[in-house]
C-alpha cells in the first residue's frame, strides 16, 4: 500500500513516460496506487460538520441565537435552492432540536452527537436542487439545519411532501 | 512544510508545468487574462468537465484528487465525484446519486458555501425524493487536510440500505458521512469539474486519478481500476480538461483526468 505522495509520484512518472500528451503514450511500470485506507485508518462514524457562516451568534452559551434570528435569516437571505422568481417560502417549522431528533426529520445522521443542539427550519414552497449531468430535483419542502453553537448552516436539502416527521424534543 | 505536503506540492507543480506544456503543444486552450465571463452555464444548465463509467452494480467507488483553492465567482464551482443508480428513479425525473468532493460558492446545492472559500462536502439524492447536502467545512479548517495534499474520495455500499461517504488522506485524517435508508444500487461513476454562473469562477488544475470500483461487499478489496478513458462530457469553454499521462489501466493508475476552469467564451 502506498502513501498518497507515491500516487502523485506515479502520476508524475506517468506524465513523463506518457509524453505529457492527451493522446495515448507509452506506459511505464508504475507502482500500484493505494486502494485502501492507510493502515490504521479508522473509518469512524459520521463527522461533525463545520458548515458555512450564516446566523451571527450573539448570545452567550448555546443556543447562540434565537429562533427569530433563524426565521429572519431564511426570509432575508438568498437560499441555496432554485425557486420561482420573486418567490419567498413559507416557514412551516423553526425550532431548536437535539441532533437525534433532527436526524429523524432528514432520515439520516446529521454527523453530530445525539444530544448536540441544532436549529431546524422547514420551509414550504417550490424548491429545486441541481445534481450531476444537469439533473434537477424538485421538492415542496426544504429543510435548513444550523449549528446552534456557531450559527453555521451545516445541512440543507429538500423532501417530498408529507406529514411533519420526527418526534422533536424542543430546546431553547 | 510537512513532508506529505512537500511531496504533493512538488508533484503538483510538475503536473501543472506539464499540463501547461500540453496546452501549449496541443493548443487546447489558453490562460484567461483576467476573470472569465462565460455563457451557457446558468440556471438549470451547468457546465462540466467529467469522465463517466458505467458498470454492473458495484459496492465501492473511489477517486483520488488534489484539493485546490477554488473561487465560486457569481455561482459555484466544484471538483468532485458522483455515483449514480441510473436504474432507479429517486424523484420523478431523476436517478439516485451520491456526490462528494470540494466546492466554492452556492447556488442550487442545498448548502450555502461562500464564493471565496473551498469546502469539503457530500450530498445524496435518495429514494423517496430526499436530497440533503452536508457541509464538512473549509478545507484549511479540517485537521490533517489542506490544499495540494491528495485525498481519496470514496462511497461504500454497506449493503443494508446504508452508505459510507469518505474523504481520507492518511491514517488519522478522514471525514465520514452516512447516507442511510438508501436502497440505491450504484452502477455509474463520474469524476471531474462542475461550474455554474456567468463570471469569475476559477479552479486550478486538478488531476483525478486511480478511479476504481469494487464488487458489493468487498469494501476496498478486489478493486478493479478503470482501464479506459470513459465517456467524456466537456463544456469547453469555460471548462478545460483532458487525459494526461496516457490511458488509465490497471498498470497506469497515475493517468489523470485533469480539469481546470474557467476561460471566457
Amino acid at each position: 500500500m502506498l502513501h498518497p505522495r507515491h500516487l502523485l509520484g506515479s502520476l508524475l512518472l506517468g506524465l513523463v513516460l506518457g509524453g505529457c500528451a492527451t493522446t495515448p503514450g507509452p506506459v511505464g511500470a508504475l507502482a500500484p496506487a493505494p486502494h485502501a485506507p492507510p493502515i490504521g485508518t479508522k473509518i469512524t462514524g459520521p463527522t461533525p460538520l463545520l458548515g458555512s457562516p450564516a446566523i451571527p451568534p450573539h448570545l452567550a452559551g448555546t443556543p447562540s441565537f434565537t429562533v427569530a434570528d433563524a426565521q429572519q435569516y431564511v426570509m432575508t437571505h438568498k437560499l441555496p435552492f432554485g425557486m420561482p422568481d420573486g418567490a419567498r417560502p413559507a416557514i412551516a417549522r423553526a425550532q431548536f432540536l437535539i441532533s437525534r431528533d433532527a436526524a429523524v426529520i432528514i432520515d439520516e445522521p446529521t454527523g453530530f452527537a445525539d444530544d448536540h443542539p441544532l436549529c431546524v427550519v422547514e420551509l414550504r414552497g417550490n424548491f429545486s436542487v441541481h445534481g450531476p449531468k444537469n439533473y434537477v430535483a424538485t421538492f415542496p419542502r426544504a429543510i435548513l439545519i444550523f449549528d446552534a453553537t456557531t450559527g453555521n448552516l451545516v445541512i440543507g436539502g429538500g423532501m417530498a411532501d408529507g406529514p411533519p416527521s420526527g418526534g422533536p424534543t424542543p430546546r431553547g | 512544510m510537512p513532508q506529505q505536503a512537500y511531496f504533493a506540492s512538488r508533484a503538483l507543480r510538475a503536473l501543472v508545468t506539464c499540463a501547461f506544456a500540453t496546452i501549449i503543444a496541443f493548443g487546447l486552450t489558453g490562460c484567461p487574462a483576467g476573470p472569465a465571463t462565460y455563457t451557457g452555464c446558468q440556471g438549470n444548465t451547468h457546465c462540466y468537465g467529467i469522465v463517466q463509467y458505467d458498470h454492473p452494480v458495484f459496492g465501492t467507488y473511489q477517486v483520488t484528487m488534489v484539493p485546490q483553492q477554488l473561487a465560486g465567482g457569481d455561482g459555484h464551482i466544484s471538483d468532485e465525484m458522483w455515483v449514480l443508480d441510473t436504474s432507479t428513479k429517486c424523484s420523478p425525473n431523476n436517478p439516485c446519486w451520491i456526490e462528494v468532493g470540494e466546492v466554492a460558492g452556492a447556488d442550487q446545492s442545498g448548502c450555502n458555501f461562500p464564493a471565496n472559500e473551498t469546502h469539503f462536502f457530500w450530498a445524496d439524492q435518495r429514494p423517496g425524493s430526499k436530497f440533503f447536502c452536508h457541509d464538512f467545512g473549509k478545507v484549511q479548517n479540517l485537521s490533517g487536510f489542506g490544499f495540494n495534499i491528495p485525498v481519496n474520495v470514496a462511497v461504500l455500499s454497506l449493503q443494508d440500505g446504508n452508505f459510507s461517504v469518505v474523504i481520507y488522506d492518511g491514517p488519522s485524517t478522514n471525514l465520514n458521512g452516512g447516507s442511510t435508508h438508501n436502497s440505491m444500487q450504484m452502477n455509474e461513476g463520474e469524476a471531474g469539474l462542475e461550474v455554474e454562473g456567468t463570471n469569475s469562477a476559477s479552479a486550478p488544475l486538478n488531476p483525478f486519478s486511480s478511479m476504481f470500483y469494487a464488487p458489493l461487499g468487498s469494501g476496498f478489496y478486489n478493486v478493479v481500476y478503470e482501464n479506459n478513458t470513459g465517456s467524456v462530457t466537456l463544456n469547453s469553454p469555460p471548462v478545460n480538461a483532458s487525459w494526461i499521462g496516457g490511458i488509465p489501466s490497471s498498470q497506469n493508475q497515475g493517468a489523470a483526468w485533469v480539469t481546470t476552469c474557467c476561460t471566457s467564451n
